[in-house]
């Protein structure tokens, strides 16, 4: 399960983004690999999550995946 | 610019964040819009990244997490919208989007996306068949949370298969594909259903397969 406080985390936040782009789309060795993991994804919605727009809701996902 | 990953892509935070926003926003546009802004925010050369988060629902989320993304795919299906990443037309090159010639991009939904990836692209940059078979099989538990979502999938793959003019699949890709959605609109399992397109395949992508998983794989329909 996915909390609350790991949304919030600054320090999650603060990971350098790389500026090769070594995960090219056109190279499938570079995906889906290493995808084990044993979190649980929660139907239960995160209360910091409640309430926000479109835009807001993307850029919580984004922020998770993309580098500047 | 175009967008580019974090060194280590916090995976199942995105997952979360996308099941999240699915389940909160108010109504069917705006989750599709949350698609949308998703697709639109990591650009084509990310959308792979995309695909592996809708995987890593698909692999991990409980069921209320899967069925919220799902049923978002079903107004993005209805509504023609399903969230697509462009890929070369067969026979263009595997040139980037920002390269390519006017006419040679096509735009694929998440898994015709991935059997492209697969099945067209050049061998040093395809997905291999094991890849391949454990993202597909992931994608289409996630979409098999809801039934209508499903089979309006698979009325679109069929759709699809039956358009030779998109340039998008080539030919056998198309029959492989045309086997997957045969298999799955009749109720066969994902795992079933990948390995119905790989075997449909004439590479060695069946062979491969049968390898890692140490069984028969089922034959061209």
């Amino acid at each position: 399960m996915i909390r609350a406080s790991d949304l919030t985390n600054a320090a999650l936040w603060s990971r350098p983004a790389t500026t090769a782009p070594r995960n090219d789309a056109r190279d499938g060795s570079n995906w889906f690999e290493g995808s084990a993991t044993d979190a649980r994804i929660s139907g239960d919605l995160n209360p910091a999550a409640r309430g926000l727009s479109v835009a807001e809701h993307a850029n919580l996902v984004l922020a998770h995946l993309r580098g500047e | 610019m175009a967008a580019t990953l974090l060194a280590e892509p916090r995976w199942s935070l995105a997952a979360q964040a996308l099941v999240d926003g699915c389940i909160d926003l108010p109504n069917d546009e705006d989750r599709v819009a949350l698609l949308a802004a998703i697709c639109e925010g990591l650009g084509d050369e990310l959308y792979p990244a995309f695909l592996r988060v809708l995987s890593l629902v698909g692999q991990h989320g409980d069921h209320a997490a899967r069925a919220a993304v799902a049923q978002t795919l079903v107004h993005a299906l209805r509504t023609g919208r399903l969230p697509s990443g462009r890929r070369s037309a067969w026979g263009a090159g595997a040139q980037l989007p920002s390269e390519g010639a006017f006419g040679s991009q096509r735009s694929l939904g998440p898994l015709e996306y991935l059997c492209a990836w697969h099945a067209q692209a050049d061998a040093a940059e395809a997905l291999t068949a094991e890849q391949f078979y454990a993202a597909a099989c992931a994608l289409m538990d996630l979409i098999s949370a809801s039934k209508e979502a499903r089979l309006l999938y698979c009325e679109k793959l069929l759709a699809d298969v039956n358009d030779p003019l998109s340039g998008a699949l080539t030919r056998q890709t198309r029959e492989a594909l045309r086997a997957l959605a045969t298999a799955w609109a009749e109720g066969a399992a994902a795992s079933d259903a990948s390995t119905r397109f790989l075997s449909a395949l004439p590479s060695g992508s069946a062979r491969s397969l049968s390898s890692l998983l140490g069984q028969a794989v089922y034959p061209a329909r």
